[in-house]
């Protein structure tokens, strides 16, 4: 063989091992972006929670059911034949982020794991509060059977108590400084990683490095239970820090984002992160509460509260560009029966707000009927405080994206079927019993199986994929896979739903759902007011479309946050319905909806924000569709006195199971000598039982998706100091980030209002 | 000394998640009819008897929680289940994952206390053993003999990790080409002959329209002007099925994976009408190098060496031990 020969052979041999160019394009690249759908929010058995529900499927497993495989679910035995609970996705998904709880990475693994010499009486794996662990978790697979209920309870909160803590602890089988957990945690992170490495598979499946960090807080608006202000942190990249950052080393949000700006932003440059809140609507009031909360207070375990600077409101933005409005613990964009920032109770006008809507304050409160819940829970009401925020601070800090997850503890993600939900719920043994789903306490019927997060992206690649949430451009469905477009522009035509090119058009007319529209080009060629093309698709294996909505919010000249609704493509009054007793639907529905809405009452003057809502027809909620398959007709079933059959008895009293259960409750506090009325009754029985006043769980629904916003920002007058602030230099996620949505060629429509505007043109 | 317990456990029983729980355990208060398998003496420890009583407790266990009753393949899947745990228990045992093990003591001090609180205040760990002992407790134990099973496991797992060579990631890429095949992807074009809120398109239309292109030869780029309008788009590229079906319906997706290359299809039904559907490329499925997934090919080999260790250490053990089961028959020990 000839030297030239050899070399030729050598260079073929080099290019072989290194593979594709990163330049290389997916097949499927698309300049005007496709629809991926994920679930961003996964549980598996490295969660500690999980576990105690007798979950054994690790990160792996989760990934490969992702992808389409089988999955045998807790409490059956694997490996077995035969099994009623084997669930499987109909269609894949194309990413997702396993997202378990880092807190007790280490402790999980120090209590699981036996040590060199198991007999070891010093050794952490010994101490009781491992032992008593291990009794729930390989014990009869229930959090509260084995060995007894105070144990086991006891098991349960000595996990989650210091999460409550202003300053959390570790438990002392950690060591001193917990390092000793923080060790283990490593391992855990790195089983966590490789699992999504392995399911990586650029241009057909993307797996993200996620983690959740789990805050959970006491509020004086609570009687039980705690607010949840958890966020899922989901690396672009290989790149992320040795060890999670969880609520112990960072016990508020804003240590955790500092921390990851020291830890990933800052310790490598191709290092990036971004958080997304989850159930907001169980978060007391406190997810869009405009404060910074993150000093100490001098010799007291709290943590000051304060208004948020600009600075605040930028970093805020730039780690959590958007939020998850619906997962199984309920809808969180809007709701009707509300709190005011003073505690008036007032209603909202959005009769659609009723739908998923949890009656619970707080993770673990009582549902109660009409329950007035702080506003600030809700994410409409978050994107209305931005606009308030923005005026004084001129940055926006709930400046949020929407999507949605699944939250599913069952390492099954995009599980959000509502057949599969009904028989295996997504938290173990605590809900694989149909008796105990839909008969112990409203909570539980008042759960639904999730959504999923869609995401216009060129490729299915991580950085395709984070890209897109970075920039928003998401949107986030009640578990089907509706398309949805949305762009916000001031020259498309009113017509432009005729093209055939549409999106393209539209694409380069305007912005995408997630950007800020442009300042108005004013003169002949724009428009004075903002116009938005609107398209949906209905999912083929879902329902027919109903109508799609804008909802607009605005600050008045007042500078006080209203919204307004409006209709703008299909029928609210089409007719279509679906028969209660047995799911049939009934009545037609659009298969594709388009539409360019101009706002009528648009003040170029007033901040503001628009998203779309695409409404299918009505169908049955998971809980009647359970009834119509078992029964036929519920109706017919019902009337000739139905025998229970599995437990199930809601599908003709929807309530019986909460009376049981209250009825357990208020004998055992009348054993002690308390009744309903008496101050010392506990407040959640009181008002969740002694009212004899019980939630019911709707049985039909409007299943639905919800675009991210566009913004408008006013550009202001001449002389009038500029409302676009100088990013924070030191914050390499905005520098890095900004970076990439250029080179994108997108939403930098503000910035450049903003050079305009300082130039004098205006 | 069980009206102590209920008043301790009063407190707790406000908790609601605890009433799931407390349901769900009545549930699987059966589970106690598995125990005595264990041995307890010594010198039984080679041999294990499934009984009657084991299987059908087996049985039962387990159509309780599936819900559905267990067929003949079932249950010999449960039974061999229950004989390999059995194993890596007894190993367990024999391995020193018990022995003077203070898990062990304070698991036993808790169940004596959860029968009589305060029983054991002031015992000593061997009075505790001894009195557990004399009541059964030890051997009854469903808590202690699923973690030593769950713990041999991981013992087993990590036991034999080592780097892989050339030739097995090689052979494993090609074993395991499902995991690793880059899928089909097709380009096409539509025009589409829209539903309306009156109705289904007139299959007519669609004829008339596919007649036209067909007879004038036009391809997708000169037709931009034909069809209804569909915010959905036309023009998809490196589309693969699971993509199309997604957005059409997986018959539709069927339908264009089967279409010939650059001519128009008669119409094709979806939710959004009919279409005529122009394939201008079919990429056919494709077997990537190892250098390409050489990550993820090493992760994957890695799982299977630590599955397949366990599944090897178990069967060696198992040709250890003699196994009888309820029938009479004494299974052979088995290899891997």
């Amino acid at each position: 063989m000839s030297n030239r020969t050899t070399i030729a052979a050598f260079a073929v041999a080099l290019l072989w091992i290194a593979g594709p160019t990163a330049a290389q394009e997916c097949p499927d690249y698309n300049p005007q972006r496709n629809p991926y759908f994920g679930d961003l929010h996964v549980h598996t058995a490295f969660s500690m929670d999980a576990v105690l529900f007798g979950v054994e499927a690790e990160p792996s497993e989760a990934y490969a059911f992702a992808k389409g495989a089988p999955m045998t679910l807790a409490p059956a035995l694997r490996n077995l034949t035969g099994s009623a609970t084997v669930a499987q996705l109909a269609r894949p998904l194309d990413f997702t982020a396993v997202t378990d709880h880092a807190e007790f990475f280490g402790e999980f693994h120090t209590c699981t794991v036996p040590p060199l010499n198991p007999s070891d009486p010093t050794a952490p794996y010994n101490d009781a509060f491992c032992v008593n662990y291990r009794a729930v978790a390989y014990g009869n697979r229930s959090i509260t059977t084995t060995p007894g209920p105070a144990i086991s309870v006891g098991v349960f909160q000595a996990f989650t108590a210091p999460l409550l803590e202003p300053v959390p602890t570790r438990n002392s089988i950690c060591g001193p400084d917990g390092l000793a957990c923080i060790f283990r945690a490593n391992l855990i992170w790195q089983e966590t990683q490789d699992a999504a490495q392995l399911a990586n598979d650029p241009c057909a499946f993307s797996a993200f490095n996620a983690y959740e960090w789990t805050k959970v807080e006491d509020d004086p608006t609570l009687t039980a239970g705690a607010a949840i202000l958890h966020r899922n942190v989901i690396f672009r990249g290989d790149s992320v820090p040795s060890a999670p950052i969880s609520v112990f080393e960072a016990p508020k949000v804003e240590l955790l984002w500092e921390q990851l700006q020291q830890k990933c932003l800052d310790a490598d440059p191709d290092c990036d992160v971004l958080t997304i809140p989850h159930s907001t609507n169980q978060s007391a009031g406190r997810a869009f509460k405009p404060v910074y909360s993150a000093e100490p207070l001098p010799s007291s375990p709290f943590f000051a509260e304060r208004p948020l600077t600009t600075q605040d409101a930028e970093i805020r933005a730039a780690f959590e560009p958007v939020v998850e409005v619906i997962q199984h613990k309920g809808a969180s964009e809007c709701r009707i029966s509300m709190l005011s920032d003073g505690g008036v109770p007032f209603l909202g006008s959005d009769e659609l707000c009723d739908f998923e809507s949890v009656d619970t304050n707080g993770n673990r409160a009582p549902p109660i009927p009409n329950n007035p819940l702080p506003r600030l829970s809700y994410v409409r009401e978050g994107l209305k405080e931005g606009l308030v925020q923005e005026e004084a601070l001129g940055a926006n800090p709930f400046k949020l994206g929407m999507l949605a997850s699944t939250d599913t503890h069952n390492s099954t993600p995009g599980q959000t079927s509502d057949r599969d939900f009904a028989v295996t719920g997504h938290t173990g043994i605590n809900d694989g019993v149909l008796s105990i789903r839909g008969g112990i306490t409203s909570v539980a019927k008042q759960r639904n199986a999730g959504g999923l997060a869609v995401v216009w992206a060129e490729e299915n690649t991580r950085e395709a994929i984070f890209d897109a949430i970075d920039r928003k451009e998401v949107y986030a469905t009640s578990g089907g896979r509706p398309i949805v477009r949305f762009f916000g522009s001031w020259e498309v035509a009113l017509d432009l739903c005729d093209a055939q090119n549409a999106v393209e058009i539209a694409d380069g007319q305007g912005v995408p759902m997630g950007a800020d529209l442009p300042a108005s080009p004013g003169g002949p060629s724009g428009n004075d007011k903002p116009r938005f093309l609107v398209s949906s698709q209905q999912d083929p294996m879902g329902a027919p479309l109903q109508r799609i909505q804008i909802v607009k919010g605005w600050l008045d000249e007042n500078g006080e946050a209203q919204e307004a609704v409006y209709d703008v493509a299909g029928d609210p009054n089409n007719g279509a319905s679906v028969n209660v007793n047995t799911c049939a639907p009934q009545g037609a529905g659009f298969g594709s909806l388009c539409s360019v809405w101009e706002d009528p009452d648009f003040d170029p003057d007033q901040r503001a924000f628009y998203y779309s809502r695409t409404v299918e027809n009505p169908t049955c909620r998971w809980n009647q569709q359970y009834c119509a398959d078992t029964y036929g007709d519920v109706g017919v079933a019902c009337a000739g006195g139905l025998p229970q059959k599995d437990g199930v008895d809601w599908c003709c009293d929807s309530t019986a199971g909460h009376r049981e259960w209250c009825g357990n409750a208020l004998a055992d506090a009348a054993e002690e000598g308390v009744i309903c009325g008496d101050p010392a009754m506990n407040p959640d029985l009181e008002a969740s039982c002694c009212a004899d006043n019980y939630v019911e769980a709707p049985t039909t629904v409007q299943e639905r998706a919800w675009s991210s916003p566009i913004w408008y920002v006013p550009v202001p007058e001449p002389g009038q100091a500029p409302m676009m602030v100088v990013a924070v230099a030191t914050l390499a996620a905005l520098a890095r980030r900004r970076e990439r949505t250029r080179a994108h060629g997108l939403g930098m429509a503000r910035e450049c209002a903003s050079d305009s505007m300082i130039g004098g043109k205006h | 000394m069980r009206e102590s317990t209920h008043l301790r456990l009063r407190g707790a029983l406000r908790w609601p998640p605890l009433h799931f729980a407390l349901i769900g355990g009545l549930l699987f208060a059966g589970e106690a009819a598995l125990q005595g398998v264990a041995p307890r003496t010594a010198d039984e420890r080679l041999r294990i008897e499934v009984t009657d009583r084991h299987v059908r407790a087996l049985v039962a266990q387990h159509e309780r929680r599936v819900g559905q009753s267990a067929d003949p393949a079932t249950v010999r899947a449960l039974v061999d289940r229950f004989v390999e745990e059995e194993i890596l228990y007894r190993e367990a045992l024999r391995f020193g994952l018990a022995s003077d093990n203070p898990a062990v003591v304070l698991r036993l001090r808790q169940k004596l206390e959860f029968l009589d609180e305060g029983h054991t205040d002031g015992m000593g760990d061997e009075a505790v053993l001894r009195e557990a002992a004399a009541l059964g407790l030890a051997d009854e134990d469903v808590v202690l003999r699923n973690m030593f099973v769950r713990n041999m496991r991981l013992l087993l797992a990590r036991q034999g990790d080592r780097p892989p060579t050339e030739t097995e990631l090689e052979s494993h890429l090609q074993r395991n080409a499902k995991d690793f095949r880059a899928q089909a992807h097709v380009s096409w074009h539509h025009l589409l002959l829209a539903k309306t809120d009156r109705g289904e398109p007139h299959r007519s239309a669609a004829d008339m329209l596919l007649e036209r292109l067909r007879s004038e030869g036009l391809p997708p780029e000169r037709t931009t002007e034909l069809g209804d309008s569909f915010a959905g788009g036309h023009v998809f590229r490196g589309t693969t099925r699971q993509r199309i079906g997604t957005r059409f319906g997986s018959d539709f997706a069927d339908a264009v994976l089967a279409l010939p290359e650059g001519r128009w299809s008669d119409p094709i039904a979806s939710p959004f009408g009919l279409h005529l559907v122009w394939v201008e490329r079919h990429v056919p499925e494709r077997m990537p190098g190892l250098g390409e997934v050489r990550d993820r090919v090493i992760l994957s080999w890695r799982g299977e060496q630590r599955k397949a260790h366990v599944e090897q250490t178990v069967a060696t053990l198992r040709a250890r031990y003699d196994v009888v089961v309820a029938d009479g028959s004494t299974t052979e020990a088995r290899s891997g």
